[in-house]
């Protein structure tokens, strides 16, 4: 008696509401909602901005004051990556320059890979937030559906056209801004290789798990693979252009008597200090 | 005083969709457009609500990537749900009922949406999947908290 008396009285405005709602879904299927998008996520760009470049700088501040408990451990930790990567880095100076003299010896150019249009992230998905995020340039930039997205900012010394750090692709283009699915969604799929020191160690499919976390299945338990191994794209699924850093080995999951290991990879770029990307077209 | 709630809806969605997704605690992220629903349908009249629903349901949409409408379906049908509670089986608010209001408003939320991801799954329609799952509980007691503090304040300023 309560519930149809209820119904009665306040009905007519919620069912007028949800008709709208599904009038609004055609709308979107036959694309006449476009020209208002645009109109609106040009208005709400620059507040989108604002809020962004103040949540960062909170977030900073924040995580400040969290690391200054774990300064003396962490700064050890620093010193000894330093003298790793000092070390690296003179190894990998040489092979930059073999790498260079055997190019211009097989008449390959090393420019020009694919070029890249920088953008700013102004948004992400309201309903699960390691899944999409928007981004300030879309068609009038000549951004396409499919291009892949990559990390810049202190990364820039990477980005000459080798290398990167890959974090999803373009699915929706605006006029003005574009939304990237990223490669922590769950329908995220890349093309991946497991590499440590220069040598593939297995290929095979990194997927987008859950939060901000990635995970390469039915990866056969013959393959030895160890936390900090890094995952980059294959290049093989034609979506990607190889050798693009998709993360490290975070955990491996290897049950007994099985054949298979499931790898947790987690992406070296923290999307919370994001700011600038690039979006490369091949 | 509708035009002011409104203006409000969009700036929260704005938030939500920028600031909010830098304070997660536990891969969980507080909802604000449906805590600021909630609030509207204990405290103001239901059919301003629905309209409120409406209007943020809408602003989520142009931002998330399921089928639009989806979000706005959802909306309508929690604070319809949450006011024939609130009317009919919970007495006067207090901090207790309120919190329960805010987990139960989130589940339902939440519940409905994945009904109807499944629905247009059925149907080939999405191609989009979310996981809302490993998150849920924290959102629901980030949503609770956070609605009885918003309770607790307006306590506070509609006494003074």
């Amino acid at each position: 008696m309560i519930v149809r008396k209820f119904i009665k009285k306040f009905s007519s405005l919620f069912f007028i509401l949800v008709l709208a709602a599904v009038l609004l879904f055609f709308l979107d299927v036959y694309n006449v909602l476009d020209f208002p998008r645009n109109i609106f996520y040009s208005f709400s760009s620059p507040i989108q901005k604002g809020f962004i470049s103040a949540a960062k700088t909170i977030s900073s501040s924040f995580n400040f004051l969290i690391s200054l408990k774990n300064l003396s451990s962490e700064n050890k930790n620093l010193k000894t990556t330093n003298t790793r990567l000092l070390a690296e880095n003179i190894y990998f100076r040489d092979i930059v320059q073999e790498n260079k003299i055997l190019k211009e010896q097989l008449g390959i150019n090393s420019n020009g890979k694919f070029t890249a249009v920088s953008a700013k992230l102004t948004g992400r998905d309201p309903l699960e937030f390691g899944s999409f995020f928007w981004i300030d340039k879309g068609e009038f930039s000549g951004v396409k559906i499919n291009m892949p997205v990559i990390a810049a900012g202190i990364y820039s010394d990477d980005f000459n056209g080798e290398g990167g750090f890959l974090l999803g692709r373009i699915t929706e283009v605006e006029q003005k801004s574009s939304k990237v699915l990223a490669l922590t969604n769950f329908d995220s799929k890349v093309n991946a290789i497991i590499r440590r020191e220069k040598k593939e160690i297995v290929g095979g499919i990194v997927r987008g798990g859950y939060g901000f976390n990635l995970v390469m299945d039915l990866v056969p338990t013959q393959n030895r693979i160890f936390e900090g191994d890094i995952a980059l794209t294959s290049g093989k699924d034609g979506l990607y252009p190889e050798g693009l850093v998709i993360g490290s080995v975070a955990e491996i999951i290897n049950k007994d008597n099985q054949i298979f290991q499931k790898v947790k990879v987690s992406p070296i770029i923290n999307m919370n200090e994001l700011d600038t990307v690039f979006i490369i077209s091949l | 005083m509708s035009i002011l709630y409104r203006g409000l809806l969009f700036f929260i969605v704005i938030f939500q969709v920028t600031f909010v997704s830098y304070i997660s605690i536990f891969g969980a992220i507080p909802n604000l457009a449906l805590i600021f629903l909630l609030f509207l349908v204990i405290f103001k009249e239901y059919r301003e609500a629905l309209v409120d629903a409406f209007l943020a349901g809408l602003f989520i949409d142009l931002f998330s990537s399921l089928p639009f409408g989806i979000t706005i379906i959802s909306l309508l049908a929690t604070v319809s749900a949450i006011n024939f509670l609130s009317r009919n089986i919970f007495s006067k608010p207090n901090v207790i009922i309120v919190g329960i209001i805010g987990a139960l408003g989130t589940l339902i939320y939440k519940f409905i949406l994945i009904g109807e991801i499944k629905f247009f799954d059925f149907f080939h329609f999405s191609g989009i999947s979310y996981n809302f799952l490993p998150s849920l509980w924290g959102e629901v007691f980030y949503n609770a908290i956070l609605l009885i503090g918003v309770y607790l304040l307006f306590r506070k300023f509609s006494k003074n």
